[in-house]
């Protein structure tokens, strides 16, 4: 058997994402200030109100401070030394189609698995896809027209359908809500954009993904996702990051609408960067996730969370409307020195409003892994329901699990469970894969996707494959 | 005067309409079986016998020994002699057997104006009546129904029935999820029960608990209806044929 | 608010402040230095830290103003107690040595102390000082366990009195020791800061009861316990909290458990407006057993906080607990049970459960059970539930004929059993029934 120190260079080796596309790229200068914000603003053709709402918003974060609650402590971010904007520089002014972008970039996402080409592998998913701070190309596009679909960045979101943008940007997190989420407000550059119509079932999965590539770069991309009454949509969210030796901020807001009757799954596979084994750069990836569900409507968010140096995100739900659900399942995996708080927020406002949140977390290494989540159900949310599973398996002595749920509950009618578990991995059941001839790593593997397939079934197939492939990467030479 | 009378019962559940209109009498010594396929509304006339509150009666009646049920609390009913064996039994930890059916059985002798029995009495009546469902002693130490099988559940309800003394038992589906030996156990214990001022009304879905009850009358219940009335022999016509041709038939 | 009162949090430090300096100057003046060094820290560590308020992580749910903006007369003079009130609370039926303090102050003519076994020591905290300062030292505040919370602070700071209780190495009590602060009832808020002190040697084997029974509307118990058991010691500490409806009562508990030893901990609440228990059990040796319970029986518009924490500093431990709160009214209630496992705490066991009955459209409850995990082969489990009673349960119990309010009584005491039935002293669990049994629906 290889030391569990080879098999960790082996596998950091394995970051199989880590280079880095040689393109000429277009920077707005070093530092954050207003007219930082008005250039972002402009190169964008935004119209007045996208301007006002990104000063508010700046000047708001001016009067913040970062949040000193989460468990891990990191170096200061200094504000100042990074760029704010950072594109693929071109000749020409905006690509119409994706025959027009960069063969560089298309080779990029080829690199990556991610084709930009409609009739290959990923048929059946539609790709908007974020090259560091703005959308390179969006496929699909003109069949999701067909039923009313706006599927599209950001930036073409607010040229194209501002009253939509205007109608729901912030309603969910507004510009105030915390710190990253604030600074997001402020100085985001691109993100997707969708829109499903009254009535219409989305008939393929929308994906974005996210390639930071430019150094000393912060990503602060923006999704809105409205399914208005009765639509439904099943969005996918990718990320990687070249390997570099500084930590980047990826601060990334997400904002989901589901009006009444209308269903929306969001799924995350993450894997920026972790940085390398001694715990140097990695992603620091600071992301406010939540969505809005108004009557019967609902919410289900998918993560899986292998990379980054630290995670620290809670995809939510507001549970407004009467009957609506939320939902929450997430993988978290740290290894080397990864650190991850992560949960998620569930808040019942309506009457039988119902959650679920299952949680299963993986140390290893010199990993922390956190579970921090709310359950609050209010006065007036009569009958609601929760049940949460918190599930933490230690790989190793070095690593740490942590559970930090909160439940709030002031509505006798309301029936609240909530379950943890932390334990090793089975010693007995690696032992018993290895009589049957299998090796210590198929085993881990095996033992591991069997702790994680709740979560899994609720990806959609392509990511759920995609998802075991990571996890068996992120813990090669963890046991041993 | 009859001991039950039920007259046009209609009830829902939820807003779903399950009964829609049961007429049903039954008289004291009577053993009656209640048949029907699933959803046909057995269980709801159980419940609503029973006072659940999550049945909602709609209209119709049911008089009991002349007086107006519906208008009763489900613990005034049980006092009044309404016993129901519940289909599935409810666990509640925390609460000893024991203490659980003797609160129960002063409840009902103080509603009936006699004297509250002790301890020690109470478990004499307890440890003879065991005996009749062949209840192991262990069980009367446990929790209600915590940690009981299946059978030791079902059994224990017919304890509590012989315990409680009703002038009505309602036997819910008491058979389903019994093996051979647990049914005739049950079954033995129930017929022991059995005596001229004492009515049985037994719902199953399956003829064989009625191969040791012996009923005198048997309904067909479909649809929230009592579709057909008759002897044993109906009861071997639907392990014969099924259901279906009775549906048929009702339509 | 009355002329008593203060305005904000800075004059509320001052207060103490300028009261710790007249009464250095006068009752703490013949004090051993080493105690007036410990009371010193005290008072400047309660200066920094100032009264917490609930932007912090620690006090987010339960708000303290009212303590602090009460200036509460702090002279240490026992007022009256009734015979029947006392009567009422002392347990008559429990055969113990009894220990009991009126208003912080020692009381030799409640107290029944005879026929303790050689060497084994129950008596005010206030004379040990003065005759045996030397056996106290080692023990008093000996963790700086006031570091992080301004209550306990405040305590080491101004306590008076309160109870030593040491058994040496080997000496198994064959009856409880009750330990009773009675506060009598007085026209002023007053504060009292009682102190107990428990060390158990190596194999003893001790059970105590603690009762707080205030008749003081509107007083203050600011208590501090530190217990510890030596190796392969067992000991047994149920605390009744019984005070006044409008009193505050504050405590911290601190526990120390040695190889081996074995510690019952039963933290009982009935009465207060406004009680925060934090208790703390380190298990500092392998093979511990601890257990944690505690009831909340909350009606009113009471608010009760339980904080545990139990850490796991060595391998092959074990920890069980067990936390029920039963909210009626306008009540509140909080729990936040951490089980911290440091990474050599290797086989460690431990389990936390915590479970919640709403009776009320108006009761809440804020749960917050954590678990920090530094060791990689352990078994650690919580698990929390909130809800009303089971309606199932109910229709069952009705359709067999108990009535409504009866059913509603029967399973309401159910689901505190467990905490009862855990209690090793027959005559208290007979008392805890009886308070249960008061609070549930008529």
């Amino acid at each position: 058997m290889p030391s569990s120190d080879e098999t960790i260079q082996s596998a950091l080796q394995d970051y199989k994402y880590g280079w880095v596309t040689e393109i000429e790229q277009e920077y707005a200068p070093k530092g954050l200030n207003e007219d930082i914000v008005r250039m972002i603003s402009a190169k964008k053709n935004e119209p007045e109100f996208m301007l006002e709402w990104r000063l508010r918003a700046y000047r708001h974060w001016l009067k913040m401070n970062a949040p000193q609650w989460p468990y891990f402590e990191y170096g200061p971010i200094d504000y100042q030394n990074q760029y704010y904007y950072a594109a693929p520089k071109s000749d020409k002014p905006k690509p119409k189609s994706l025959d027009e972008v960069d063969p560089e970039i298309l080779a990029t996402y080829e690199k990556l698995g991610i084709p930009l080409k409609e009739q290959e592998v990923l048929a059946g998913v539609a790709v908007d896809a974020v090259f560091d701070s703005v959308s390179v190309g969006t496929t699909y596009k003109a069949k999701l027209a067909e039923l009313g679909i706006i599927f599209c960045s950001f930036s073409e979101a607010v040229e194209n359908h501002p009253e939509l943008v205007q109608k729901y940007l912030g309603t969910v997190v507004p510009y105030t809500d915390n710190f990253f989420a604030t600074l997001n407000s402020a100085v985001f550059s691109d993100g997707s954009f969708v829109y499903i119509p009254k009535g219409v079932r989305c008939p393929m999965e929308l994906s974005t993904y996210f390639r930071i590539n430019a150094a000393d770069t912060g990503q602060f991309e923006r999704t809105l996702i409205v399914a208005d009454e009765g639509a439904y949509v099943s969005y996918l969210e990718g990320c990687t990051a070249p390997k570099r030796s500084g930590n980047q901020l990826h601060a990334a807001v997400v904002e989901l609408v589901a009006l009444k009757d209308a269903t929306i799954k969001y799924s995350t596979v993450q894997n920026w960067y972790p940085g390398d084994k001694d715990g140097n750069g990695g992603i620091y990836n600071f992301v406010t996730k939540r969505g809005k569900c108004l009557e019967n409507a609902k919410i289900s968010w998918t993560q899986v969370e292998t990379g980054s140096a630290i995670t620290w995100k809670y995809p939510s739900c507001i549970l407004q409307g009467d009957n609506s659900v939320g939902e929450f399942y997430s993988v978290a995996v740290t290894n080397n020195h990864q650190k991850a708080d992560t949960g998620t927020k569930m808040v019942h406002i309506g009457k039988n409003t119902s959650s679920t949140i299952v949680s299963k977390g993986i140390s290893a290494g010199v990993g922390q892994n956190v579970y921090r989540g709310l359950v609050q159900i209010n006065k007036k949310a009569g009958n609601a329901r929760n049940y949460t599973q918190c599930d933490s398996m230690l790989m190793g002595d070095k690593c740490g699990a942590h559970t930090f749920p909160y439940i709030d509950v002031r509505n006798n009618s309301a029936h609240v469970e909530h379950e943890a578990t932390t334990s090793k991995i089975g010693e007995d059941q690696i032992f018993y894969c290895q009589q049957r001839g299998l090796s210590e790593e198929d085993a881990v593997n095996l033992i591991v996707n069997g702790f994680c397939k709740e979560v899994f079934r609720e990806l959609p197939m392509e990511f759920a494959v995609e998802a075991q492939k990571l996890l068996s990467i992120s813990l090669e030479g963890s046991v041993g | 005067m009859s001991l039950l009378e039920i007259k046009n019962l209609c009830a829902s559940i939820e807003g779903k309409q399950i009964l829609k209109g049961v007429n049903l009498t039954v008289n004291p010594g009577e053993v009656h079986a209640i048949m029907g396929p699933n959803g046909s509304g057995k269980s709801t006339l159980s419940q609503v016998l029973a006072g659940n509150e999550a049945y909602e009666v709609t209209s119709g009646e049911i008089i009991f020994e002349g007086k107006n049920l519906l208008e009763m609390a489900p613990d005034e009913r049980a006092c009044e002699g309404i016993f129901m064996a519940f289909q599935y039994p409810v666990e509640i930890p925390g609460v000893g057997n024991t203490y659980f059916l003797k609160t129960a059985y002063n409840a009902v002798r103080k509603y009936r104006g006699l004297e509250e029995v002790d301890a020690v009495e109470f478990i004499k009546i307890m440890k003879e009546k065991a005996k009749l469902v062949e209840l192991d002693d262990k069980l009367l130490k446990r929790n209600v129904n915590e940690g009981f099988s299946g059978g030791e559940k079902k059994r224990n309800e017919i304890f509590q029935m012989a315990v409680l003394d009703p002038r009505l038992a309602i036997l819910d589906e008491t058979d389903s999820g019994l093996d051979v030996d647990a049914l005739r156990t049950v079954a033995g214990g129930v017929n022991k029960l059995r005596d001229e001022k004492r009515a049985i009304v037994c719902i199953t879905h399956y003829q064989r608990i009625l191969n040791y009850l012996e009923p005198d009358i048997v309904h067909i219940l479909a649809d929230g209806r009592i579709v057909r009335t008759g002897g044993s022999e109906l009861a071997h016509e639907v392990e014969e044929k099924g259901y279906a041709w009775l549906e048929q038939g009702a339509a | 608010m009355n002329s008593q009162s203060t305005t904000n949090a800075q004059d509320a430090r001052a207060f103490y402040l300028s009261s710790f300096d007249s009464l250095s100057k006068q009752s703490f003046v013949n004090e051993p230095a080493w105690l007036h060094e410990i009371r010193r820290g005290a008072i400047e560590r309660f200066n920094e830290l100032g009264f917490p308020h609930t932007r912090l992580e620690e006090w987010r749910f339960t708000n303290v103003r009212a303590i602090a903006e009460t200036e509460y007369e702090l002279a240490a003079q026992a007022g009256e107690y009734p015979a029947e009130a006392f009567e009422a609370v002392r347990l008559p039926q429990l055969d113990a040595w009894r220990i009991v303090l009126v208003d912080g102050v020692f009381s030799a003519e409640l107290s029944s102390l005879r026929g303790l076994p050689e060497g084994v020591r129950v008596q005010s905290l206030a004379q040990a000082l003065e005759t045996d300062g030397a056996l106290v030292e080692p023990y008093l505040a000996r963790k700086g366990s006031y570091e992080d919370n301004p209550f306990a602070a405040l305590n080491t700071a101004f306590m008076r009195d309160g109870a030593l209780i040491s058994i040496p190495q080997g000496v198994e009590l064959n009856k409880p020791i009750h330990l009773v602060y009675l506060g009598s009832a007085g026209s002023r808020a007053r504060a009292v800061f009682p102190r107990t002190l428990v060390a158990a040697g190596a194999n003893s084997k001790f059970e105590i009861v603690e009762t707080f029974a205030g008749r003081g509307e509107n007083h203050l118990t600011n208590a501090v316990a530190e217990i510890s058991l030596g190796e392969y010691a067992r000991g047994q500490f149920i605390k009744f909290q019984r005070e006044a409806a409008s009193a505050s009562h504050i405590s911290n508990t601190t526990i120390d458990l040695a190889r081996g030893a074995t510690f019952l901990h039963h933290n009982l609440n009935f009465g207060g407006s406004l009680v925060r228990n934090d208790i703390t059990a380190s298990l500092n040796g392998e093979d511990v057993d601890c257990t944690l319970n505690g009831l909340i029986m909350g009606h009113r518009d009471q608010h009760v906080d339980n904080h545990t924490t139990l850490l796991h500093e060595k391998p092959h431990c074990r920890s069980w607990e067990m936390y029920k709160s039963i909210l009626d009214d306008d009540s509140s209630g909080v729990f936040k049970g951490k089980i911290f496992v440091q990474k050599d705490a290797q086989k460690t066991d431990a389990k936390q459960t915590s479970q919640s009955l709403l009776m009320s459209d108006k009761a809440s409850i804020n749960a917050m059970p954590q678990l920090e995990i530094y060791a990689d082969d352990v078994k650690c489990t919580h698990g929390a539930t909130t809800g009303r009673l089971d309606e199932n349960a109910l229709f069952y119990a009705r359709a067999r004929g108990i009535g409504p309010e009866a059913a509603r009584a029967m399973l309401t005491y159910a689901f505190a059993a467990e905490i009862v039935e855990a209690i090793d002293l027959p005559e208290v669990r007979d008392e805890l029934e009886g308070l249960i049994s008061e609070r549930l629906p008529a």
